[in-house]
């Protein structure tokens, strides 16, 4: 892999396209030699970036760690405001008391108790992801592998905070004041719980964990047409003058 | 006929306008304002009644502008209203054991209230008369709120971070008390005493001789800490004066900064003695033509006591009358007879005296007192050598506005405003140089009827260098006919009165049932920054965390002794621990730490048969403590609506026989 614009890599190219050869001054040698096949260091043929897309998408990534991956308001008419819980990789920000205390009359666990394994090693594992996202960008011979975590990422948060809304909806006090069917909870979108109408999105760390996806996932897409298949192609261009 | 149609094309008018002003949506906009009119001609309301309406008129869930600071007068609270809509927002407790609030049952609201009477017995009740907010360069602060107790001579201290009484000092010279006023920065509140007892305290038969040789007034300086928000009185002082009752007082401020004036009546030095045939004390005391303003160089007054002049009396160091009048720190001018009403222009600049018992307000420049004094312009000396000045060296205007004045408050375009309570009027009047100059100076405007015999009033920021204007409070003392019959003892009625035009409007009437109220205090909503909830485990006396707090998980029952201590935790909706158990013969000490951290969510501890009972707003930790005397299973429960499983917060305690 290079950086910058005088980076070069080394290709087979047709003599007559490789810079300062013979076969460029002209003359019947030359065209000879012109379709001679011949290694040369060529400029990299694809645009650079700076930083190169996947230590962007690294960065994003980490970044994520700052904020809310998910968001969920209750309305009720005692709550002019609302109530926010607003959930981070690591910890559950807002009203959190007041939505784990009237939780507690439908025997819903407290909010603080969702999760703890993942909270727990949230912050080494983003990490470990996005090192192998940075990492990537030089490392090529596994860069799909490396990157995969990364891409998966978002998914499987998604997938992780369904599987605690669903344990909670499931696992009700029986003991409880207020006893409700067992329920799933909406992850995206309107809900409504007694008096509370609930609107629950993903937040800003959850798009960049997406964006930081989908950045990978371009980049290795890119990287497939441009370099793999020059290094094909030109041999094809030199057996064509055969 | 004709004047009826025409109000009510008035009506018509202004019921389109405000048909326009309310309906922009359209469409239906004709059936509206046929609607209201309808409502308003039903209503039989006139168009400055319906005027009035609008403009006092707060929707629902709308805030005021103002909040007004009333004294509750004999309930010993005070009352927070909102203006305009003159709505009570809040009952502070402050003299008084206040049940609601639980004041007066946890140990930290005993420790605020628990002074004793003579008798030693506690005191229940107070006479609360003038609130004081504080003040920074003598504009309202909104940070501390002081209010005298008159019937006991006490001074209270009300935090405005949670509307709550933080501090009763007891003036250990005096039974009774008149006045709470704040010098410009907060340094001092001032309060004089009204009635004149021996001094130092002590019994005698009162006849003429004691009265003159041994009674005495007082002048108490209490020094503010405002870092701690409390009164030091290691660092109070007090001046000694002659047995004329002190009435009310005022800072100076700007050019007067560093004076004091104090009205007085009863220079006569009348005791009475109406069942030996002399007259009552309210005939003795209005022979004389002119009574005395008293005034007093304060900061020079402190210089003096911090040098180590006076006495200590009771632990208050005590400027002597003597040493007062050798340093030029009193001095007195003459005032018509039994003055009533002692209030500094916004400058400083002129002190307004009421006449009370003479038509006009006295208006004394401080600049021509200043001079007088340099000039020793006096006139004489009272009985006790007190240098009186000149009344023609220091009196600026006499302006005659009408029958009983009392009170004085300005606006910010120059008037001042005062209460006649002879001629229950408001007198809208103006002030000299700087204020108004040439024919507009020293001058009635205006006088507005009002319901009736009125006290004091109050103005939007009206004592202070900057005041508001825009409306006014009449404080009446008798309301007769003004509302539905409810028993002899009849409401006090305020009235807001709109002072922003050329003339005063009255707009609303608001019963005030629960007191006489005196003095009030009105300050824009946006300089109280109040807390909606206190840090989770906050000593409500020391607005600090509470080292005692119960955090949860941490509830326990510790028993030293004979001693239970109880750490418990109140939250919706349940009391942790809920079920104690005790030995007849045990105290029992509560700490409760309400753990809520949501607004509103306040729960109540109510515990029967030991008269118990406390209110645990969020975050709050109080105390209480007690001996369990009497065996039996005793109920305790949350007395505060907090949710649907209220009713199910409760607990028992067990005393073991």
């Amino acid at each position: 892999m290079t950086l910058g614009t005088r980076a070069r890599k080394r290709e087979w190219v047709a003599g007559g396209d490789a810079p300062g050869h013979p076969a460029s001054k002209g003359g019947p040698e030359a065209a000879a030699a012109a379709r001679k096949l011949v290694r040369v260091n060529v400029p990299v043929a694809r645009p650079m970036v700076h930083p190169p897309v996947p230590v962007f998408a690294a960065v994003l990534l980490v970044a994520s760690l700052l904020f809310p991956y998910w968001t969920i308001t209750l309305y009720a008419p005692q709550y002019p405001g609302g109530l926010r819980a607003s959930v981070y990789l690591t910890h559950v920000k807002g009203d959190t008391d007041e939505i784990s205390n009237l939780n507690h009359y439908i025997g819903m666990k407290a909010l603080d108790e969702a999760a703890p394994l993942e909270r727990s090693v949230a912050v080494p594992t983003v990490l470990l992801f996005a090192l192998g996202l940075a990492l990537s960008a030089w490392v090529r011979r596994f860069r799909v592998l490396l990157r995969l975590p990364a891409i998966a990422f978002p998914a499987a948060v998604v997938a992780d905070i369904a599987y605690w809304l669903w344990r909670f909806g499931h696992s009700l006090d029986p003991a409880a004041p207020i006893r409700l069917e067992p329920f799933m909870p909406v992850i995206l979108g309107r809900g409504e719980i007694a008096q509370f109408a609930t609107v629950a999105m993903f937040g800003p760390g959850f798009f960049l964990a997406l964006a930081a996806a989908g950045l990978a996932i371009y980049d290795l897409v890119r990287d497939r047409r441009s370099s793999p298949r020059a290094v094909t192609a030109v041999p094809r261009i030199g057996g064509g003058g055969r | 006929m004709r004047a009826n149609r025409m109000s009510l094309s008035a009506i018509a008018v202004l019921a389109v306008a405000l048909a326009l002003a309310g309906c922009q949506t359209g469409g239906g906009g004709a059936a509206l304002p046929q609607d209201l009119q309808g409502l308003i001609q039903a209503r039989e309301l006139t168009p400055e009644q319906v005027r009035a309406a609008i403009q006092t008129y707060v929707p629902p869930g709308k805030y005021d502008d103002y909040l007004m600071f009333t004294s509750g007068g004999q309930g010993g609270q005070v009352l927070v209203i909102g203006i305009p809509s003159m709505r009570l927002l809040r009952v502070i407790g402050v003299f008084a054991p206040e049940p609601w609030q639980g004041y007066g049952f946890s140990q930290e609201t005993q420790e605020v209230l628990g002074h004793h009477g003579a008798d030693r017995t506690p005191i229940s009740w107070g006479d609360t008369h003038h609130p004081a907010l504080s003040e920074t360069n003598g504009e309202y602060d909104g940070q501390f709120l002081f209010i005298n107790d008159k019937g006991n001579a006490r001074m209270a201290v009300i935090d405005l971070r949670d509307f709550a009484t933080k501090q009763i000092v007891k003036n250990p010279n005096a039974w009774s008390n008149h006045g709470a006023v704040v010098s410009p920065n907060t340094d001092y509140v001032l309060e004089s005493t009204q009635y004149a007892i021996p001094f130092p305290p002590r019994p005698m038969p009162v006849t003429q001789e004691n009265y003159n040789q041994y009674f005495r007034g007082l002048a108490t300086f209490w020094r503010f800490d405002r870092d701690k928000g409390r009164i030091d009185p290691a660092r109070s002082f007090q001046i000694e004066l002659p047995p004329y009752w002190q009435d009310l007082a005022d800072f100076g401020k700007l050019v007067s900064d560093g004076w004091v004036f104090i009205n007085s009546f009863n220079t006569e030095r009348a005791i009475g003695g109406t069942l030996e045939g002399k007259p009552p004390v309210e005939i003795g005391a209005s022979a004389n033509d002119m009574d005395y303003l008293h005034i007093i160089d304060y900061r020079k007054a402190a210089e003096l006591v911090a040098q180590g002049k006076g006495t200590v009396v009771n632990g208050m160091r005590v400027l002597t009358l003597k040493e007062a009048v050798d340093n030029g720190v009193l001095y007195f001018a003459p005032q018509p007879k039994s003055p009533h009403g002692n209030d500094v222009a916004p400058r400083g600049d002129y002190i307004v005296v009421g006449g009370k018992l003479d038509p006009n307000v006295t208006v004394y420049s401080f600049e021509k007192i200043q001079q007088a004094i340099r000039d020793q312009a006096f006139s004489g000396r009272d009985p006790y050598g007190v240098p009186i000045l000149k009344f023609d060296a220091v009196v600026a205007a006499q302006v005659k506005i009408g029958l009983g004045p009392l009170h004085t408050m300005f606006d910010d375009k120059g008037n001042a405003y005062t209460s006649l309570f002879l001629d229950s009027a408001v007198a809208k009047w103006t002030l000299g140089p700087p204020y108004k100059t040439g024919d507009d100076a020293w001058k009635l405007v205006q006088k507005l009827p009002v319901q009736y015999n009125i006290g004091h009033l109050t103005a939007v920021e009206g004592d202070t260098v900057k005041p508001g204007g825009k409306y006014l409070v009449a404080m009446n003392k008798w309301s007769v006919d003004q509302y539905s019959n409810v028993g002899p003892l009849f409401p006090q009625n305020f009235q807001l009165i709109d002072i922003s035009g050329d003339e005063m409007k009255l707009l609303y009437n608001m019963p005030i049932g629960v007191g006489e109220p005196h003095l009030a205090q009105i300050i824009p909503i946006s300089k109280v920054k109040s807390w909606e909830t206190y840090p989770v485990g906050t000593n409500p006396l020391t607005m600090q965390p509470d080292p005692r707090a119960v955090q949860p998980g941490k509830q326990r029952i510790v028993r030293e002794g004979n001693t239970v201590h109880v750490y418990m935790t109140a939250m919706r909706s349940h009391f942790t621990p809920d079920r104690i158990r005790v030995r007849r013969g045990d105290t029992v000490v509560f700490h409760i730490t309400n753990i809520e951290k949501t607004k509103d969510a306040i729960h109540g501890f109510a515990l029967a048969g030991y008269n118990i009972n406390l209110s645990l707003e969020p975050g709050k930790h109080e105390t209480v403590r007690f001996r369990a005397t009497t065996p039996g299973v005793f109920p305790f429960y949350c007395t505060e609506f907090c949710s649907a499983l209220h009713l199910e917060m409760m607990g028992y305690l067990e005393v073991a026989p």
